[in-house]
């Protein structure tokens, strides 16, 4: 009997956005399966943080096609199993950090919210502040307290923008082992090669809003010459691509 | 130096179409004031004159602040400026952005100050000052020490209501040099008091940040249990959120908002409405529906109240949170429902209150009662939406100003004018007697806005490039 074959975690196809005069995306496409992780490299202006938005909903392309799950970003079912980080990101300043984790769970539709909500304050190290505004809290703080709202409700598409931002080496640490224990589909969006390396096995590399490589990080590490460390190597491609 | 370092405070703060709109409307309201106007309308000012000069007191000790931007805190005030110099721009900056309100509101009221006109004239230059010195006088201040303040103000300047004289607001009372001498006592406290606290401006907010970041929720909210709808409601309906930033027109510059419970709100409308009915029914000697009684109700309810309110629901939220849990569309529907619904509970009973002294034989009063329950709610989500689309802004950090004051900031509120022409229109039949009529065009008032409120709210459409924009413009 064949096996039924999955859809794709997230499809992308022949993405096009204009912000004005502005072309932010040309024809971009990519797909990942499900359990995939992959890094979305790109310098500044690349385009990466309009693609996570068109990918969670937030901004509607001008043309392409986009599937989560196989179902449209803004559609309940999409927005039930994925989760989304974006750079800076910023909890509701009026809500202490349980009642933000609180409502959230909530809006999701959490079972045991309160049950969820205490196990990620101690698994990110949060309990101490649990009843502190979201004002009072240490930016480095702010992002476990963002991460843990990005994650609450376990999903299994997970998009994040440099997710590893603002945290000290061992919170790193600790984050990338809650988000590797998801066992979900990742996309990372990021221009740091080293938060790429420690999250995720792929990349796809873009550039002016189009895409100009994508393979797994063994062959992106193939692609330097004389022992060329990795970063050299995504510089190189980046800067060809210009 | 200081022309260079003034015109950048204030070109950094103000758009210049903004500028040439201030200046036109301050001629006009200046024109008004000695040109035309009908004498003889003492009364209505006796009751609304001191009301507005308290109210605009009172107003910037509680949320004005100072207009302060975030990259002044992190370059401007760390350059070798002299700070004289910084304080005299600053100063100037809250002048334009606070102190004018009061011509702008009250300089058609000089009509009837013709046989005082140097009192009033003195009086009013006192009170601008006295107006833009309260923010920075007491932003830094904790909320205890603002509200004493405030308090103190109010019951000072609305005891010439009891027949003191020595207040300034006692120049609609007829005792012209007393409200000089109060005014002038009020500036020259203020202005040097405010002139200390924007030479220092720097340290103060550093101090009130701090402060401000320290605290701990003593009762934390929760959530557990919840479904998504009754979540929504819990913090959308049950708590009512106040936002003290608002346009050049009145308001401060820094960003501050509060959130109260809908039943303590509902407890103070009900004590409000208790006055209201008493006074209106029992003690006022003037009617309803006066033009001029018209003019000064409805802006405050159509504009005031409505700025407040409607600041903060987008300002506040948070994309990347509560709109990626559902369809976004689905829950901007729901969250400006609960708004819209928690502000027509909030003021059910001032409109209860109108509806019986409607029912006793003033139709009049059906307009305010219409008014709060259905267009003001309306007009808070359609003018949640125009400003999505002109003038869109996310609060970030508080006590900043969120970003420059613009003419498409005012423009967000034009969606008040149709409301208050149309309800102006009905004060206007009702004082030719026609009161059918009136009464059709209030109900017709209504009609006109729930229906464009549900349009906007049902149009997915719209909702999506709604959403979008607030994207392009920076929304997290």
């Amino acid at each position: 009997m064949d096996r039924i074959r999955a859809p794709p975690a997230i499809e992308l196809e022949n993405i096009s956005k204009n912000y004005g005069d502005i072309q932010a995306l040309k024809g971009l496409s990519f797909r990942l399966e499900p359990g995939q992780r992959c890094a979305l490299l790109g310098p500044n202006g690349a385009g990466k943080t309009t693609t996570l938005k068109i990918l969670v909903g937030l901004l509607s392309p001008d043309s392409g096609y986009v599937r989560i799950g196989n179902y449209p970003p803004v559609s309940e079912e999409a927005r039930r199993i994925m989760g989304y980080l974006p750079d800076d990101a910023s909890p509701y300043r009026s809500f202490s950090v349980r009642e933000n984790m609180e409502y959230i769970g909530a809006l999701r539709g959490v079972d045991d919210v309160s049950e969820k909500v205490d196990r990620l304050l101690d698994a990110l190290q949060l309990r101490e502040y649990e009843r502190a505004k979201v004002g009072r809290l240490s930016r480095g703080n702010l992002q476990k307290l963002a991460i843990s709202l990005a994650i609450i409700h376990e999903p299994t598409v997970l998009f994040l923008d440099e997710p590893l931002n603002y945290l000290d080496i061992p919170t790193q640490e600790i984050v990338i082992d809650q988000l590797k224990m998801l066992n979900a589909t990742i996309l990372v969006s990021t221009h740091i090669m080293e938060v790429a390396t420690r999250l995720t096995e792929r990349v796809i590399m873009i550039s002016h809003g189009s895409k100009i490589w994508s393979g797994s990080l063994s062959e992106l590490k193939e692609l330097g010459q004389d022992g060329e460390p990795i970063e050299k190597v995504v510089a190189r491609m980046l800067t060809d691509a210009v | 130096m200081q022309y260079k370092l003034l015109k950048f405070v204030i070109l950094s703060r103000f758009s210049k179409q903004l500028l040439a709109l201030m200046l036109v409307l301050l001629l006009y309201a200046l024109f008004v004031s000695f040109k035309t106007g009908s004498a003889g309308a003492e009364p209505i000012y006796y009751y609304y004159g001191p009301a507005f000069i308290t109210f605009f007191l009172v107003l910037p000790i509680l949320s004005g602040g100072i207009a302060v931007l975030k990259s002044d805190r992190d370059f401007l005030f760390t350059l070798p400026v002299k700070r004289s110099d910084l304080a005299i721009s600053l100063f100037v900056v809250q002048l334009l952005s606070f102190g004018l309100i009061i011509i702008y509101v009250l300089a058609y009221s000089f009509s009837s100050l013709t046989s005082e006109i140097g009192y009033a004239l003195t009086d009013f230059v006192a009170l601008v000052l006295t107006v833009t010195s309260l923010g920075p006088m007491t932003y830094s201040l904790k909320a205890r020490w603002r509200a004493l303040i405030a308090f103190i103000i109010l019951l000072w300047s609305l005891s010439v209501y009891l027949g003191f004289p020595l207040s300034p607001a006692a120049i609609y009372t007829g005792h012209p040099m007393y409200a000089d001498l109060s005014s002038i006592i009020l500036a020259l406290i203020t202005v040097p008091l405010a002139f200390r606290a924007l030479l220092r401006v720097d340290l103060d907010m550093m101090k009130t940040f701090s402060r401000y970041s320290s605290g701990q929720v003593k009762h934390v909210r929760r959530f557990q249990g919840m479904s998504p709808i009754r979540a929504i409601f819990a913090e959308n309906y049950f708590v009512v959120e106040v936002a003290g930033r608002m346009n050049s027109m009145g308001g401060g510059g820094s960003y501050r908002s509060g959130r109260f419970k809908l039943y303590k709100g509902m407890v103070a409308t009900s004590i409000l409405s208790a006055l209201y009915y008493y006074l209106f029914v029992y003690r006022l000697s003037i009617p309803l529906h006066t033009a001029e009684t018209a003019i000064f109700i409805l802006s405050i309810y159509v504009i005031i109240i409505l700025m407040f309110l409607t600041m903060g629901i987008l300002g506040n939220e948070r994309l990347w949170l509560g709109f990626m849990t559902r369809s976004p569309t689905r829950y901007l529907r729901e969250i400006l429902i609960a708004k819209a619904l928690s502000i027509a509970t909030l003021f059910s009973p001032l409109a209860i209150a109108n509806f019986i002294i409607a029912i006793r034989g003033n139709e009049q009063a059906l307009n305010f009662g219409l008014l709060l329950v259905t267009v003001l709610p309306s007009l808070l989500v359609i003018v949640v939406y125009v400003s999505a689309f002109l003038s869109p802004f996310q609060i970030k950090e508080e006590f900043t100003m969120p970003g420059q004051f613009n003419l498409r900031q005012m423009a967000t509120l034009l969606p008040a004018l149709p409301a208050w022409v149309m309800l102006a229109a009905s004060f206007g039949a009702l004082e030719q007697g026609l009161t059918s009529v009136a009464s059709e065009i209030t109900v017709f008032t209504s009609i006109i806005f729930v229906v464009a409120a549900l349009f906007l709210l049902s149009s997915e459409s719209l909702g999506r490039k709604l959403i979008n924009n607030l994207v392009a413009a920076g929304f997290v």
